[in-house]
């Protein structure tokens, strides 16, 4: 089709070549008609070449012709072809001279034996030309032939018959290997051919069709032993466009592809990207070892690597596993680094570069002022009455505001009343969120919030200890505070001291996968006395710690799964009963098909949480895959029309799963988005009300317009869930941002909502989301350029979701604690330089918009609109970051987080321009 | 002991102290010199190990020190000196108050009265007169009375269920009553159902109705538990009367007859002032301002028999209010009845006057009052403006004088203002050159405030949407509270909020809602 495209193309050039001058528009119509059919007027070039070009053929195939004069004539026609194929956009003139005399050739080339020594020049010759005149796979299996002989003598390199042809062969490779395969015939005689290939295309930068042909013939493990020992300078683009395709492919050529990707890294000294590499396939700690080990003489670089496992909360010691050749210095920089230890110490140094330190109390945020209703709430002529669930949202947006900065005005100021400003669970809420306040700040958060734990109400002490762990989230400290200190408590007997214990364990272990931290929740679980809430909440736990299927991740899930076979059908329909399942599933977040066994078992369950199960595992197996055949699965899910709202839970589950799947891919978040339009469409009321949470989860943190619009109108939707979880999933969206849009939509439903208790508490929680830290804080759980998912991050963010399935009974009644679990999405959306002893180091970025460079040719722009600052900078979640000077060197490819600079060796003050003169 | 002893880092809130301890002292003795080194008492001081292969979690009472491993020993504390405060109040919430006590509260808004098919006209007068507190209160003290009628009766009760309901309330018992006692408003509409009522006249039925209360508590109850002397009751005897009536002084002069005709005064009791709109062609006055209508409503003129002239003459009537009410109503007419001779079908039409007329939020009723009640009013009015004109003089030329001292100045004055008694006052107005004779004495109506000015304060709008009396809908605008910005809507049994500005574009002039009755209350 291509080939015919391209022959009318160049058939049309040579009329614009030939073109007469204009003459009246009717006659020449029918004189270029007349032109087509007949030949072309040629050149007294070309007229040349096609006379000898035909006189060879000629001769070539003259019966009589002797072998040596029969070679020189392929010799002749071969060099015309061989110098003729620099042209892209026309076929070349030999190729077209040749064709009437195609025939002949090949009946020439049949004719001759194997042993003719014209056989190999004339097949070569042969094969050239049937990429434009023979049968389909003539071209490969004629070229195959050749091969075939050539073995006995010396190889002619594939590249000397032109781009095109190689081109043309690769196709008839993938077809006839695919067929091969298919017959179960053997492929060892492709092999040299793809590997021929597959060097000629690295040579010529052309990476993507290499790995399109290895990936079609299987061969990517070859791709290594192909670069070895060879200088690789396109290793980034390879290497891009080698973990992009990994996204269509399952495992284990996944695994396969994304291991040579690291390896390709891992080659070029490019330990930081092996290591993203590497933890986006899930590598264990021998191999993070082993990338430490091999880029231990550069201390620099180790301190990157261990920034990001700090980022992606990987437990790893590296005091414990790294070899002497770290000395013990360097190994405590380094557990320091990958335990977040100084992470409160740079956010506060951001905070004050930013200028944001001082405070901000709920007032600050709701701004009521500028509100229709505003003026009688300022002058206080209503009579005030505390309303509990009012300022539980005021905790929980004092607590999402001022998280991490250590100071607020409510809770941490002397004199402080407000706890007691909260009733019942409310003030448990309230206590855990001076935690949040005081968020990574593990020692002086520690002091801060002792002397509650030594509080006569219940519910303070519980909340307390929720506290601790909060303030905990992913910091390593020796002392173990978190552990210490919950320990006792979670195997007390009181309710609400175990339940806020166990949640404050799987906050402060998220992705740890601690094996201590297991065995309290597992007991927990396994405690026949012990409450459904408390179980729920225990599994969550769990399931944040051993995420992504850490080591111990299987006992973790045989125990869940045990709990939800043996407990009875009145335990299962507790709502909390769902967070068991999330627990579940998360213990398989990006799994794939390695949860198929546990969605087999779980079908045994008789009772209708099986179902929401098996479809939260399969859901979270294949989260941020983008895998088409999961979506369908999961949209059948929501074809079903159930009216009964508590036997739809699963598929609410369905519906937040297309998210969950196509998340952070953005050609299936799109399909997503049109998916989710159906639903709304057409299902049932249990499903409507899981799209506003679908959607928020498809776009965490972004922001973005459309969607904004979408959950806005959903916002005044006249079913009570829908609407609240609308407003819910407006904070989701502009978690952390400071939207403006948001902001104001979000007051405009506080009017709206006004006298319904629900709603409020809905869009107060939305203003804290959106202001969040600040809106230094965001919640996307995609980083270092959007290839890595963070398991916690993904656990705290649909914890939040998940609740919201059956809002009534969790966050709108006593566990609105759960809400604490988003601590574990909660990150510093910063990027910060630092010099190689991790001291700040302001240096100019440019900040824009990220660029899909995946494919591109040369050293496209990565970003776009691009503003210059001097870091520290926030980064959107659309938005990427280059150096903007050639001053320093960025210690790792990706500038997202911290970031280590050095001084570029090669760098020279620019003399101002005068001083040269 | 120096040989067993070893050093311990503690860190504690980004501190780092190092304490030394004797290993075979024991735990305690231990956490004694952490209290004496950061003050955290030893009882709450949890020690938690930074070294490897120390203790595990918090250091506990029987852990044996000696055990500790040869190396240098970090440990992270946890406690703080001081305990948790818990305030003496404990909150009250909103969740935990029964409906009743959050609408007593005022912390929600106020309940509203359910149609009981065209009575917005009886639910928008009902709202407006609950917020005179001295009416409500006075008739709440009759309604235990077994003399009270049924009619009193039920409207207090109404009264009560609206304040503590957080909901709107069927007033079914007060609309049963009212039509039983008059049967005007039980008239029927032309397409059945109860037919809509002219608000004024309904108040009129009210007033009526209440009048009967007249015992002494009912009238202790409305002045605030202090029954008011015969004098400042100035005659009136029951609870309208001493609540919204007034005591107009009507003087007819002659016109035609000039001086040799005395003016005839006599006395008379109202309810309401009247706000003549004299809207129309024709009419001689163009009225914009509620003021200015109310003085046309007070002036008029009769055809009366004239002894000097021997003959019926035209008289001219002056109304004046001889006793100012705690709570005054006006009413703007706004509707009245249209005689059409020429038509065939009937014989006039009930019309309204759209006509924009102004009012503000306060409203001095010095010149509608008798050259009595003028006299009492005018003292501390004079007084009033003497102070402003000293404090705008003092403005003028005290730039020198810096802030403190002119406030203690004020201060001072006002202190031995208040220190002036009855004599001194009077002193005070003969020396400000007023007749001495006129020195005014006794009281210009029942329950005012003290140094009453004749200034009154909006509290309540009820207003009409529609073309006439017999159509359109009745709505109550009242404000929360006295010299409060903020007012509320009561539409029936919707009830919103808005503020003066909104209620004061209610003075007609289109099809919006235009005040009909307006009630004030008098101001401090």
């Amino acid at each position: 089709m291509l080939v015919i495209l391209i022959r009318m193309g160049s058939i049309i050039l040579d009329e614009n070549d030939s073109e007469p001058p204009k003459t009246p528009a009717k006659p020449e119509n029918k004189s270029k008609k007349d032109e087509k059919n007949d030949e072309p007027q040629l050149s007294e070039e070309d007229k040349l070449l096609q006379s000898t070009l035909h006189d060879s053929v000629d001769i070539l195939c003259a019966p009589d012709t002797k072998t040596d004069i029969a070679g020189r004539a392929i010799a002749t026609i071969s060099n015309e072809v061989k110098s003729s194929t620099g042209s892209m956009t026309s076929v070349p003139k030999p190729l077209k001279f040749l064709k009437p005399k195609y025939e002949d050739l090949l009946t020439f080339y049949n004719k001759i034996t194997d042993e003719d020594p014209n056989k190999i020049n004339a097949g070569r010759l042969v094969s050239a030309l049937s990429m434009t005149m023979g049968e389909e796979g003539s071209v490969l299996s004629i070229r195959l032939e050749v091969q075939k002989l050539e073995k006995k003598k010396e190889h002619e390199a594939l590249s000397t018959w032109g781009h095109e042809y190689v081109r043309s062969l690769t196709g008839s490779v993938g077809v006839e290997w695919g067929k091969r395969i298919e017959d179960a015939k053997p492929t060892d005689d492709l092999t040299p051919l793809v590997e021929e290939m597959v060097e000629y295309y690295l040579s010529k930068s052309g990476e993507s069709a290499a790995v399109d042909l290895l990936v079609e013939t299987g061969g990517v493990g070859s791709l290594e032993k192909m670069l070895e020992g060879k200088k690789v300078d396109n290793v980034n683009r390879l290497t891009l466009y080698l973990i992009k395709t990994s996204d269509y492919i399952d495992d284990p050529e996944r695994s396969e592809i994304l291991g040579t990707a690291e390896r390709l890294f891992e080659k070029e000294g490019l330990y930081n990207d092996s290591l993203r590499v590497a933890l986006k396939r899930g590598a264990g700690e021998e191999r993070v070892k082993e990338l430490f080990e091999k880029a231990a003489e550069d201390t620099t670089l180790c301190k990157q690597m261990a920034c990001l496992l700090g980022r992606e909360r990987y437990n790893f010691d590296a005091e414990d596993v790294l070899s002497d050749k770290f000395d013990d210095d360097l190994k405590e920089t380094l557990n320091n680094l990958i335990g977040n230890e100084n992470k409160s110490e740079f956010f506060l140094n951001l905070g004050r570069d930013l200028d944001v330190v001082e405070a901000k109390t709920p007032e600050d945020i709701y701004k009521s002022h500028l509100s229709e209703t505003a003026g009688f709430k300022r002058g206080g002529e209503k009579v005030q009455v505390d309303s509990a669930r009012g300022n539980l949202a005021s905790t929980f947006v004092n607590g999402l505001v001022n998280a991490g900065f250590c100071s607020d005005k409510l809770l941490t100021v002397e004199d402080a009343d407000w706890l007691y400003k909260n009733k019942e669970h409310g003030m448990l809420s309230a206590t855990a969120s001076i935690g949040s306040i005081m968020m990574w700040n593990v020692e002086e958060g520690l002091t801060t919030i002792d002397k509650y734990l030594y509080s006569n109400e219940e519910m303070v002490k519980a909340g307390a200890c929720l506290g601790v762990g909060i303030l905990c989230s992913g910091v390593r400290n020796e002392a173990d505070p978190a552990m210490a200190l919950l320990q006792e408590h979670c195997e007390g007997s009181n309710g609400v001291m175990r339940n806020a214990s166990v949640e404050g364990l799987g906050i402060a272990y998220a992705g740890s996968g601690r094996e201590e931290v297991g065995d309290i929740l597992k007991a927990v679980i396994e405690d026949e006395k012990a409450e459904m809430t408390l179980v729920g909440l225990a599994g969550l736990s769990l399931g944040h710690v051993f995420v992504k299927g850490l080591e111990g991740a299987e006992e973790a899930g045989a125990c869940i799964v045990q709990k939800l076979m043996e407990a009875s059908d009145n335990d299962l329909d507790n709502a909390h009963a769902k967070l068991l399942c999330l627990g579940l599933g998360l213990l398989f977040l990006g799994k794939g098909a390695q949860a198929d066994a546990m969605i087999e078992a779980c079908k045994t369950i008789e009772h209708k949480i099986g179902k929401f199960a098996i479809n939260t595992i399969s859901s979270c197996a294949y989260a941020g895959s983008g895998n088409v055949l999961k979506v369908q699965e999961m949209l059948h899910e929501c074809a079903e029309h159930i009216e009964e709202g508590e036997n739809a839970a699963h598929q609410a589950v369905a519906a937040i799963g297309v998210a969950l799947i196509t998340m952070g891919e953005e050609v299936g978040s799109e399909m997503a988005l049109r998916a989710f339009d159906h639903l709304l469409h057409y299902c049932e009321l249990p499903i409507k009300r899981a799209v506003p949470l679908a959607l928020a989860l498809s776009n965490v943190s972004t922001a973005d317009y459309t969607i904004i619009d979408q959950l806005s109108r959903l916002s005044h939707h006249e079913d009570e869930q829908i609407s609240q979880n609308a407003i819910i999933g407006l904070g989701i969206v502009s978690a952390g941002t400071n939207n403006s849009r948001v902001a104001g939509l979000l007051r405009g439903l506080s009017d709206f909502y006004n006298k319904e208790a629900g709603h409020m508490f809905c869009v107060r929680v939305a203003q804290g989301f959106l202001h969040m830290g600040k809106g230094l804080i965001g919640i996307n759980p995609w980083h270092s350029d959007g290839l890595l998912m963070n398991g916690p991050a993904v656990g705290g963010i649909l914890a939040v979701i998940y609740s919201c399935i059956d809002m009534k009974a969790t966050l709108l009644d006593k566990t609105h604690y759960i809400l604490f679990y988003l601590t574990s999405a909660m990150n510093p959306r910063m990027l910060v330089t630092v010099d190689e002893e991790m001291e700040w180091k302001p240096t100019t970025v440019r900040v824009g918009q990220k660029v899909d460079t995946v494919g591109a040719p040369g050293k496209p722009k990565t970003i776009t609109g691009f503003q210059t600052h001097t870091s520290p900078v926030l980064l959107s979640v659309k938005e990427r970051a280059e150096l903007g000077t050639e001053e320093f060197l960025q210690v790792s490819s990706v500038l997202e987080g911290t970031v280590i600079v050095k001084k570029n060796p090669d760098w020279e003050q620019p003399e101002p321009e005068e001083k040269k003169k | 002991m120096s040989a067993m002893s070893r050093k311990i880092e503690v860190k504690w809130n980004k501190n780092v102290y190092s304490i030394e301890f004797d290993p075979s002292a024991g735990v305690d003795a231990l956490l004694q010199s952490v209290q004496d080194e950061t003050g955290v008492p030893k009882a709450r001081a949890k020690l938690m190990p930074k070294t490897k292969k120390m203790w595990k979690g918090v250091l506990k009472d029987r852990y044996d020190l000696a055990s500790l491993p040869p190396l240098p020993l970090v440990a992270l504390l946890m406690g703080s000196a001081e305990l948790p405060v818990v305030p003496k109040q404990k909150t009250v919430f909103l969740e935990d108050l029964a409906d009743s006590e959050i609408a007593e509260k005022g912390a929600a808004l106020p309940a509203g009265l359910q149609n009981l098919g065209n009575t917005c006209y009886m639910n928008s007068t009902l709202q407006c007169i609950r917020h005179a507190e001295g009416f409500r209160d006075g008739l709440a003290a009759s309604a235990g009375n077994p003399t009270t009628n049924s009619f009193n009766r039920e409207l207090s009760s109404s009264f009560s269920q609206i304040r503590s309901s957080l909901e709107a309330i069927p007033p079914v018992g007060f609309v049963s009553a009212m039509r039983q006692m008059f049967p005007q408003f039980a008239e029927q509409g032309r397409q059945g159902g109860y037919a809509q009522q002219d608000a004024d006249e309904f108040l009129n039925s009210l007033m009526m109705a209440a009048s009967q209360v007249n015992s002494e508590d009912a009238l202790k109850a409305a002045f605030g538990g202090k029954l008011p002397s015969k004098e400042e009751l100035g005659g009136a005897s029951n609870l309208v009367e001493a609540t919204f009536g007034l005591k107009m002084e009507e003087t007819l002069t002659c016109p035609e007859a000039g001086d040799s005709e005395p003016p005839l005064t006599k006395y008379d009791n109202a309810t309401k002032l009247v706000c003549n709109i004299q809207g129309g062609h024709g009419s001689k006055v163009q009225i914009s301002h509620l003021a200015a209508g109310v003085d046309l409503g007070l002036t008029g003129e009769v055809e009366k028999n004239s002894e000097v002239l021997g003959r019926n003459a035209v008289w001219t009537k002056k109304s004046r209010v001889d006793r100012l009410p705690p709570y005054l109503c006006i009413q703007m007419m706004r509707f009245f009845w249209k005689a059409t001779p020429d038509s065939r079908d009937h014989q006039g039409v009930k019309c309204k006057i759209m006509k924009q007329i102004n009012f503000s939020d306060s409203l001095d009723v010095y010149d509608f009052c008798s050259e009595r009640v003028k006299a009492i009013l005018k003292v501390p009015r004079d007084k009033k403006a003497e102070e402003e004109e000293e404090r705008a003089s003092k403005k003028l030329k005290g730039e020198s004088v810096d802030d403190d001292k002119k406030e203690k100045e004020d201060v001072t004055m006002t202190d031995a203002d208040e220190e002036m008694d009855e004599d001194m006052k009077a002193a005070l107005a003969m020396s400000m050159g007023d007749d001495a004779a006129t020195a005014p004495t006794g009281f210009a109506g029942p329950g005012l405030p003290k140094d009453f000015m004749g200034t009154y304060e909006l509290f309540g709008v009820v207003c009409h949407k529609g073309r006439d009396s017999g159509s359109g809908h009745y709505v109550a605008w009242v404000r929360a509270s006295a010299g409060s910005d903020l007012w509320y809507i009561f539409d029936d049994d919707e009830v919103s909020e808005c503020k003066t500005e909104d209620v004061l574009k209610l003075n007609g002039g289109g099809d919006w809602h235009m005040s009909y009755l307006n009630f004030y209350k008098a101001k401090e």
